[in-house]
């Protein structure tokens, strides 16, 4: 990048531009439109539609203002008749193409780029009426629909499925009037590679792409765009999260966004949209074995009731969906006030391992300079997926990735290497590593560490030699580590020394799982048999592991924005907000700190999670005063618990 | 000057964009003071007069011979024809119809509607007229004046008849451009 500016002229106004910048993104600078389908900020230029076509003093053709670097001195004009012309012309072509039917089209009226393209050359109607031929519409896909005879060929998903998301799904088949956007070999969405996250629907410029459950739901201009975050795993993707008349219509990826950069995955985009789980809208009390709806009054009232009369012996579960805020008031009530024997995240056990603190830690735009990546003990695919996708999209460039995990992963198909050791044996694997990064290695030393884990000598060395042959190797590390190996923290902590370069970055697990070991409830698994609980789940679902815990507990109070089979388990529940109505602090994987905002308003019998903490405080007679920014969350990760 | 006449007709349209200029409420009374308002298919007299009209005005696609009929005698009887709708403009919701072949169509209107009676058949009498592939106005007859809207807004309507009554050109633009 670089810091130089040149001078331009464009319709006249004096313009000054980086000078990396494009004609057309200096022209939008300055707040003059020229119209363009084919380009997208976030996207490489292409040039393909020749919509945004200019006039450079010099030249003797128009060039495309979207591919046309500015230059020092440079004369642009961009609405002459010429051009004009030309734009209506180019319109009139990409019409002729198939029908674009506006009436019954979800993004006609302000939504479509094309029809505010048309609408800006005040075309009236198409020069050259379109071919009839059917083409099929693809609803294969679960949470959004391709309409061929919408699409303008732009090229636009296909870049984003490739250059933002690396999955290459879509590209085109056939030439000339017979172009089609396809799916891998031409596979109805439905059945291909795709991942489903809606980055393609995201970008596309007409109604060709279309989410299911967003379609017709408003326009823009009758909608609000707030950003916020998601709390749906620790990449903290930022949001912007549209609403009408306060329901919740559609989630798109914040471009601007530090995390994630606008790539959001399925379960970020769509899962929200469908979430057909029942809202628990009034405090629910168990009388005579069964849940009744109850007065906040009582119920609190019974809640802490039964928080005292277990005091000292009651275990404290908390999601890590939550904000710090209510992770600290809960910690507050929990520890300091209840001395609970055991107060946790729900994600217990599924931590970082401690090591991040060994070596520089590398944060999600630096593996962008990666040129290695081993994954060791994660599937992205599965829990962070937007990680992978900013790994995978850098295969292209060069990208060495190689997969270290006991169970198979999505990635494997496109890592280089894919060492698959026993499981629980993956400290072997690194302190093998660790071994053959050094100069003397032994081969027989080697063999010895990998044996256990069912790896051979030379399978090491060939990671050792790549590893330490790269510029910017990234070690991703995460939740299929488990706690089970402690010494895994060490070896990785050795390895960062043997190797300067390395750069590491733990997966976490949930929203705020790097915010819970701040707060050391990073406990691993120390539910006692019979022991009275008080789960505060948000909006999470129960891991089923909890549901046996809270059968055989004596008395168990549950926080919760939703029915499930844990509430009804409880003897107290009380509703909360769910992730969209509530502000708060998030801690990603990177360590980075970030603020969600209420986006919807929760209903009016439901409390935040903070309000209810404190309403049992005041209950129990015990002071609350929970101030999360004293908790040091700059320090470098705590080490891992271990019991 | 003689007021200009203006007179419209329909062709293969829900009648919304007929229902849209009534919806100029009021300003009816003023498009009659500057206009002769000849046939229309809300006024007693149904057919455009042969001695000619200045301002013809069609809604609906041209889907059958019938459409046609109307289509070339508007023509032939208008000095400025005004395409009303999306319909007339582009083809709009009956130009599905195009991605089905005509039997295909048909059968499911007369034989397989939910509502059809077992045994039903496609009408065949040779007087009915015979349904065509689904066109815009301008591919059957040259328009002159498009105005797109699914219907055209009420203010869209008196405004391109004012002007035209007044002899100029409507230029659609702003919050008078819409396609839906």
């Amino acid at each position: 990048m670089s810091d130089a500016m040149v001078n331009l002229q464009i319709d006249g106004k004096l313009i000054e531009a980086a000078e990396n910048m494009t004609v057309l993104a200096a022209a939008r600078q300055a707040g003059i439109f020229i119209p363009s389908l084919c380009d997208h900020p976030a996207l490489t230029p292409s040039g393909g539609c020749r919509l945004c076509m200019v006039e450079v003093h010099g030249s003797r053709l128009p060039q495309s203002a979207c591919t046309l670097p500015v230059r020092e001195g440079m004369l642009v004009l961009t609405d002459t008749p010429a051009l004009r012309e030309s734009r209506k012309f180019v319109l009139g072509m990409l019409f002729s193409e198939s029908p674009h039917l506006c009436p019954f089209c979800p993004v006609s009226g302000g939504d479509c780029e094309l029809q505010n393209a048309a609408y800006s050359q005040q075309m009236t109607h198409w020069p050259t009426s379109p071919g009839w031929a059917p083409r099929a519409v693809d609803a294969s896909a679960a949470d959004f629909i391709f309409d061929p005879a919408r699409c303008i060929l732009c090229r636009r998903c296909v870049r984003a499925c490739g250059e933002l998301v690396g999955n290459f799904t879509l590209g085109v088949q056939e030439r000339g009037i017979e172009t089609r956007l396809m799916a891998d070999a031409g596979v109805p969405l439905g059945q291909s590679s795709c991942v489903a996250c809606g980055t393609c629907v995201q970008v596309c410029p007409t109604g060709a792409l279309f989410g299911k459950r967003a379609a017709y739901q408003g326009h823009a201009v009758q909608s609000q765009r707030t950003a916020t975050l998601c709390v749906g795993c620790s990449v903290g993707c930022g949001l912007e999260v549209v609403t009408r008349d306060g329901c919740l219509v559609r989630i798109d990826g914040d471009w601007a966004a530090p995390a994630g950069g606008g790539l959001l995955c399925r379960v970020g985009r769509f899962e929200p949209l469908g979430d057909q789980r029942q809202r628990i809208l009034t405090p629910l009390v168990r009388q005579n074995g069964n849940l009744m709806p109850a007065s906040w009054y009582d119920a609190l009232a019974g809640a802490a009731e039964g928080l005292r009369a277990a005091a000292g012996q009651m275990a404290g579960l908390i999601s890590t969906r939550l904000p710090v805020e209510s992770l600290a008031a809960f910690r507050q009530l929990m520890v300091e006030q209840l001395h609970s024997p055991f107060v946790a995240g729900l994600d217990q056990g599924r931590l970082g391992t401690g090591a991040e603190g060994a070596a520089a830690p590398a944060d999600l735009a630096s593996l962008r300079q990666a040129d290695l990546v081993v994954v060791l003990g994660a599937d992205l695919e599965h829990d962070q997926q937007v990680l992978g996708f900013l790994i995978q999209r850098n295969l292209p460039a060069g990208l060495s990735l190689t997969i270290i995990n006991a169970r198979a992963t999505a990635l494997d198909d496109r890592a280089q290497r894919v060492l698959r050791p026993i499981a629980g044996s993956e400290s072997n694997v690194v302190q093998a590593w660790l071994k053959a990064t050094t100069p003397d290695a032994r081969a027989s030393e080697v063999e010895m560490l990998a044996a256990p884990a069912g790896l051979s000598a030379q399978t090491i060395f060939t990671l050792a030699q790549a590893c330490l042959a790269a510029r910017h190797p990234v070690l991703v590390f995460g939740q299929d580590l488990a706690a089970r190996q402690p010494e895994l923290a060490e070896w990785l902590g050795q390895l960062t020394q043997a190797l300067p370069n390395l750069r590491l970055l733990s997966t976490w697990g949930g929203a705020n799982s790097r915010a819970a070991a701040h707060l050391h409830l990073d406990t691993g698994c120390g539910l006692e048999k019979g022991q009275s609980l008080f789960i505060d789940l948000g909006d999470d679902a129960p891991p089923a592991s909890l549901l046996a815990a809270a059968t055989e507990a004596p008395f168990v109070v549950v926080a919760s924005s939703y029915h499930s089979p844990l509430t009804e388990l409880a003897d107290v529940v009380l509703p909360v907000e769910m992730w969209l109505e509530q502000s708060g602090h998030y801690m990603n994987l990177e360590g980075r700190l970030q603020a969600a905002h209420g986006v919807l308003t929760a209903p009016a019998t439901v409390r935040s999670n903070l309000a209810v903490l404190a309403g049992l405080a005041q209950r129990l007679g015990v002071g609350l005063t929970p101030n999360w920014q004293t908790t040091q969350l700059d320090e470098p990760a705590p080490a891992l618990s271990r019991n | 000057m003689a007021k200009p006449k203006i007179a419209s007709d329909w062709m293969a349209g829900c009648s919304g964009c007929h229902m849209s200029l009534l919806d100029i409420d009021e300003r009816l009374a003023h498009l009659a003071a500057i206009a002769d308002i000849r046939a229309t298919p809300f006024t007693d007299l149904k057919v455009p007069d042969e001695g000619g009209v200045d301002i013809g005005i069609l809604e609906g696609a041209v889907n059958n011979s019938a459409n046609e009929e109307v289509a070339h005698r508007m023509r032939q009887r208008c000095k400025v024809l005004v395409a009303l709708g999306d319909c007339a403009v582009f083809g709009g919701v009956p130009a599905l119809r195009n991605f089905f072949t005509l039997e295909e169509a048909l059968r499911r209107a007369y034989v397989e509607t939910e509502s059809t009676e077992p045994g039903s058949q496609v009408p065949s009498d040779p007087e009915l007229c015979v349904p065509t592939t689904v066109r815009a106005l301008q591919d059957v007859v040259p328009v002159d004046v498009f105005v797109p809207g699914c219907p055209p807004d009420p203010d869209v309507i008196y405004y391109v008849l004012t002007e035209l009554a007044a002899g100029r050109t409507p230029h659609l633009e702003g919050s008078h451009l819409h396609w839906h």
